[in-house]
């Protein structure tokens, strides 16, 4: 479980054995640099604050990392302003919690009229819905 | 209701220059435009010059929905989707945007997925005078999800057809005459009646 303690030098090797992108790596080994013993937390919150720095990482890493604290999910999830993001992390993580999922639809209802409505007639299934439907 | 045939783009944009072969959209051929999908900020190809003209929407139509097909598909599975799918107006994203949730498929042949319909307006109030104009048309933009890998998103066409609504003018001139002359035999009978 990687937790808002866990140091961040630690999380940067995982992230390189996951595959992260080539972006990702060096900004947050130039977070290392400055501080050798930062945790997560503080990579994660310096994250957040700075608005030049892509949401997609967060995507990345929601749909990467199953075993993330749900504080670090919560953060990233917040880091997450594009609709279609939103929605597609709703489709894809069958992990996150129903207030998750909850907070993830806020973002995108009411702005992708297509997209809702194959949600809504199961056109297409979240990850949830299509791992009830197996379990029955 | 009526509606139009489907017509294809004359003119393909590509801003940022991450098409190849764009000019295949403008027919359903099975030849397709190749598009680099990016985690983020993606290519836009943008579509205008559809040709709709006044022998297509009649004057005094009223304009009910917009439907649009795209033919398309990607190099891997589950990756690629909609990120962005407005329709265009005077060179800028109108309405909604229309982006489905449903990943392009990989294999490798053409998926066609229906936007918008005969009622849906695709959140925008646009008019047949600016249907009729050659800035009219659709943006889109795919994006990857969260793979690594190179994903090349393929689309064959996109084709537009408008469903409107004719007000035939028989109806305006007629029904006030008979509304007329029945108002006054009812306004009549108040005063005469008993």
């Amino acid at each position: 479980m990687i937790t808002l303690k866990t140091p961040l030098k630690e999380f940067i090797e995982l992230c390189k054995i996951k595959g992260a992108c080539s972006d990702a790596i060096p900004w947050m080994e130039s977070q290392l640099k400055i501080d050798p013993r930062a945790s997560v937390e503080k990579a994660v919150s310096i994250y957040l604050a700075d608005k030049n720095l892509s949401e997609t990482w967060a995507v990345w890493l929601l749909k990467n990392f199953k075993d993330l604290d749900v504080n670090i999910q919560n953060m990233y999830i917040k880091k997450i302003t594009t609709p279609m993001f939103a929605l597609q992390l709703l489709l894809d993580c069958d992990f996150l919690s129903d207030e998750q999922d909850a907070v993830l639809k806020a973002k995108y209802e009411g702005k992708l009229p297509t997209a809702e409505k194959e949600i809504a007639n199961r056109t297409i299934m979240t990850a949830k819905q299509a791992n009830l439907e197996i379990n029955k | 209701m009526s509606q139009t045939a489907y017509k294809f783009a004359g003119t393909v944009s590509d801003p940022s220059s991450g098409w190849a072969y764009e000019d295949n959209i403008k027919a359903e051929d099975d030849a397709c435009a190749e598009g680099n999908c990016p985690k983020q900020t993606g290519y836009p190809l943008v579509l205008t010059n559809f040709g709709f003209s006044a022998d297509d929407i009649p004057a005094g139509a009223t304009i009910d929905g917009i439907e649009f097909v795209i033919g398309r598909y990607s190099n891997l599975a589950n990756e690629a989707f909609d990120s962005a799918l407005y329709l265009q107006y005077s060179g800028a994203d109108v309405g909604s945007n229309m982006a489905s949730a449903t990943k392009w498929p990989a294999n490798g042949v053409v998926e066609d997925v229906t936007y918008g319909g005969a009622t849906n307006m695709c959140g925008t109030s646009l008019t047949r005078a600016n249907i009729l104009d050659s800035s009219f048309g659709i943006e889109i933009i795919p994006l990857k999800t969260a793979s690594d890998s190179t994903v090349i998103g393929f689309v064959d066409f996109i084709k537009i057809r408008v469903h409107y609504t004719v007000s035939t003018g028989k109806k305006d001139s007629f029904f006030p005459f008979f509304s007329a002359l029945f108002s006054f035999f009812s306004f009549s009978n108040l005063f005469f009646h008993g």
